[in-house]
């Protein structure tokens, strides 16, 4: 249901704005939202300009990655400490001190001029403040700790001299970095921490063992002051992980319009005031849910998600048999096997238009009314009471899987999509490769619009799977029709964009660049028609529950 | 990988059942807290929803002789039910449990209890007609 | 079975040939991480004249991470439990990879002449211990007496 953001990002994505504003609104509201932005102040007083605003409310949060986290909360700290206040220490020393003071500086400061010697000792750094940490090859060293006689080996040792060889010092840190503590020496007696730059250069000696190439990689990544960092966003609660697959970015909560003890009440209600779901953004624009932790799963609150969710966990058993992936042409019965994302279907064999989803003719979804969202419940035939009863069954029974079929159906579209997405992708990297041997007129600028067309079917399709899950709980009544309708310009407008897509990378289009550019104002068009329909299916959504226009049926 | 003794991986296994790392559905532990041959075992399993055993709790017992986990375990409803591979005694059939059946080293007693709790509800047995609540074999 | 590390093959020659005294530790003939030990209690404590069986396991990330072990005999110590695991900061945070398998015995057998029970295992042993500690210390020494006597075990 996510994608990793390899397959989708495009190279010029390095370029890309990294203030870019998540939200559902088009470019034009971004820009009206962020002159009205107001400065966010952090806690230690300064504004924070990687704010952002979830225009569905004010909550306000920022995005961070790992690496940005280690610079600002530790490496800034760091040399904050040294212009003010301790010029005459060194990067290690100052590192090593914060670190044992758990990053507070001020504990830092205090200690250090209660008594530097015992800050020194206690943090496990040389008193003379020389530190003698060396890397020397020695020929003929057995290791203490492997028992291994080495002809030649790199020995790490520090200012006390044990030493021991780098083989040891390298499985030894892979295995105490998890704690993110001071590592001391080996020897168990000596208390001296190894400096975190020592760290890097352990990791790259024992790796260019392997691979005979040294990589040199930035302060900011180093694995102590990351693994550091995951523990201090594990133990905060303003923080939250990014649920995507292979996201490892976060989210930090600066401010939010409902007070902490009544966000407790409405996660525990049965609130339908669904502008307080905490929809947040991660740096590579995955939308998630602060309170669930969960997907953004708009228009649904978080309690129908965590029902949802539990009814497919206890009827996996009865939905598998839902195969998602193969189906019979409706017409000649021959197998089909659905690879992209698109579920406007062509049999083959007999040709025939379906839609993969009803299974019915293609052509009556391409009018402005189509009905294969809408559950019909078929009329009740009379009977006795034990008929009655097993039909009421049944037709329950039927209702959750017609949802269930079409809330799954999108999630595996959009692996499809994905797929797809990457092959257009890798298709417009190789012609932009090839472009400057040709001298073709064709810049980076022109094919910008892929990534955001990109990103825009990919949350669509998440908005659409949700609003089966919504549509299961909704109780019937006028405007149930409105979402429904809603649902359905949705649905085809995110069908119709991921047709274009898919039809670039059919095999029998030779000149796919050629048909990128060729559609490049339709699919502009229609991506944004994704976010504005997506937008208006919410807040109508938002809007007709607080009226109460909408309700949710109880189970 | 080598070989991990017995005794250290029934005590990995008990701190998992008594920390309650585990799922939620089911839960183990020692019969007796001074048993320092860790042999003899009482497990529950949380009756699966949308099956004739939601809402039961079956109480089992399981005996890790000396040699487990190269040999599975015996595994022993005390609470009554109804299943396929458990006999009129309450004992699980060996060679009517796949887990049992084919059994490996690195299968604990929570594989053991997740997979007949998986075995309760499968559609073949989820609509078993089963003993009254509370009886015991 | 993978091949033995070169340090885990010196550790057990050198047990084997240097022997701690009142420390035998030797590897079992079908796994020769899994270690069959015997402490002597300590002269001057109530486990005086008590042989202690225990177990030990080195795990695949030995020497990086501490070896395992428990006591098979049945002993009354604050730090020990009723299932013979030892609550030893050597054995956990206090690992160093430069620690062996001689060394870790040798805590162990330090522990049995110095209980600690302010940082317990065994609870009820340890509330027992700092209530009436000569009546503990007496429990321990029959203890020893009845479950860790060299006689039942040879």
């Amino acid at each position: 249901m996510y994608y990793e953001s390899d397959a989708v990002s495009f190279e010029y994505d390095e370029d890309d704005d990294a203030s870019d504003s998540f939200s559902f609104e088009t470019e034009d509201d971004d820009a009206a939202l962020s002159q009205a932005k107001p400065l966010y102040y952090t806690s230690n007083g300064t504004t924070d300009d990687n704010a952002r605003t979830s225009t569905f409310n004010n909550v306000w949060y920022r995005p961070w990655t790992l690496q940005e986290f280690v610079q600002v909360h530790f490496l800034d700290k760091m040399e904050k400490l040294k212009q003010d206040h301790l010029p005459n220490c060194s990067v290690d020393e100052l590192l090593i001190m914060l670190q044992y003071k758990k990053w507070q500086s001020e504990e830092v400061i205090n200690d250090y001029f209660d008594s530097r010697e015992r800050l020194y000792k206690n943090s496990g750094l040389p008193l003379d403040g020389k530190s003698k940490n060396t890397f020397t090859v020695i020929q003929d060293f057995s290791c203490y700790v492997c028992c291994e006689t080495y002809p030649s080996t790199t020995v790490y040792s520090l200012t006390c001299g044990h030493q021991f060889c780098i083989s040891c010092y390298y499985h030894y840190v892979t295995h105490e970095i998890s704690n993110s503590k001071l590592i001391t020496c080996i020897d168990p007696e000596c208390t001296l921490s190894i400096p975190h730059k020592d760290i890097d250069e352990i990791f790259a000696t024992y790796e260019a063992k392997v691979s005979a190439v040294k990589v040199r990689k930035p302060l900011s990544l180093n694995p102590l002051l990351i693994s550091s960092a995951k523990l201090f966003i594990d133990s905060h609660n303003t923080y939250k992980w990014c649920p995507a697959t292979d996201c490892n970015h976060f989210t930090e909560l600066l401010g939010t319009p409902k007070e902490a003890e009544e966000g407790e009440h409405l996660k525990e209600s049965k609130s339908t005031d669904i502008s307080q779901v905490s929809i947040i953004g991660c740096p590579d624009h995955h939308e998630f849910c602060f309170d669930c932790n969960y997907e953004n799963h708009l228009p649904c609150p978080c309690w129908v998600v965590k029902l949802w969710i539990k009814k497919c966990e206890d009827d996996s058993e009865t939905a598998n048999w839902i195969d998602a992936n193969t189906n019979a042409c409706p017409k000649c019965q021959a197998s089909i096997e659905k690879n992209g994302g698109c579920n406007h279907m062509t049999c083959r064999k007999c040709r025939f238009e379906f839609c993969w989803i009803c299974l019915g003719d293609w052509i009556h979804h391409n009018n402005s009314y189509y009905s294969c969202n809408k559950f019909k419940e078929d009329k009740e035939n009379g009977g006795n009471e034990t008929s009655k009863r097993k039909y009421k069954s049944k037709l329950s029974l039927q209702k959750y899987l017609h949802f269930y079929k079409r809330f799954a159906i999108h999630e595996s579209s959009m692996k499809g999509d994905l797929k797809t997405l990457s092959q257009v992708n890798e298709v417009t990297r190789l012609y932009m490769e090839a472009r400057k041997e040709h001298e073709h007129n064709l810049s980076w600028n022109d094919i910008q619009f892929l990534p955001d067309a990109i990103k825009s079917l990919a949350n669509g399709r998440k908005t659409l799977k949700w609003t089966y899950c919504f549509a299961y709980y909704l109780a019937d009544s006028n405007f149930s029709e409105i979402f429904e309708s809603n649902q359905d310009y949705l649905n085809k407008t995110v069908e119709d964009l991921s047709e274009i897509f898919e039809s670039i990378v059919s095999k029998k289009n030779t000149n796919k660049v050629g048909t990128i550019l060729k559609n490049k104002n339709k699919i502009i068009n229609l991506s944004d028609l994704i976010s504005s329909r997506r937008k208006t299916l919410i807040s109508s959504a938002e809007v007709n529950l607080k009226e109460g226009l909408l309700s949710f049926s109880s189970e | 990988m080598s070989k991990i003794p017995r005794n250290f991986k029934l005590l990995e296994e008990l701190e998992k059942g008594e920390k309650g790392l585990g799922a939620e559905s089911i839960s183990y532990g020692l019969t007796n807290q001074d048993d320092i041959t860790m042999t003899y075992w009482n497990g529950t399993i949380l009756g699966p929803p949308h099956s004739t055993h939601e809402n039961r709790i079956y109480s089992l017992t399981i005996i890790c002789d000396e040699s487990y986990p190269d040999k599975p375990p015996k595994v022993k409803f005390i609470s009554k039910i109804n299943l396929p591979c458990v006999d009129n005694a309450g004992n699980v059939v060996v060679s009517e449990f796949d887990t049992l059946k084919n059994w490996k080293r690195n299968y604990t007693m929570e594989t053991v209890l997740l997979e007949l709790r998986k075995s309760m509800a499968s559609p073949a047995n989820k609509k078993l007609a089963q003993p009254a609540e509370g009886s015991t074999f | 079975m993978a091949a033995l590390p070169k340090r885990i093959i010196k550790e057990t020659e050198r047990l084997v040939s240097d022997p701690v005294p009142g420390i035998t530790a030797i590897p079992k003939e079908d796994n020769l991480r899994h270690f069959e030990v015997f402490i002597d209690g300590p002269s001057s404590s109530p486990y005086a004249g008590g042989h202690f069986s225990l177990e030990l396991f080195l795990p695949d990330d030995y020497p990086m991470c501490a070896p395992k072990v428990r006591f098979l005999t049945k002993i009354y110590h604050p730090n020990i439990d009723k299932l013979g695991r030892i609550c030893l900061d050597v054995l956990k945070d206090n690992w160093s990879p430069a620690l062996q398998i001689r060394t870790i015995l040798l805590s162990i057998q330090a522990l049995l002449g110095a209980p600690n029970p302010d940082d317990p295992l065994a609870n009820d042993v340890a509330e027992d211990w700092k209530k009436d500690e000569k009546k503990a210390i007496e429990t321990a020494q029959s203890w020893t007496k009845q479950y860790a006597s060299a006689k039942l075990q040879e």
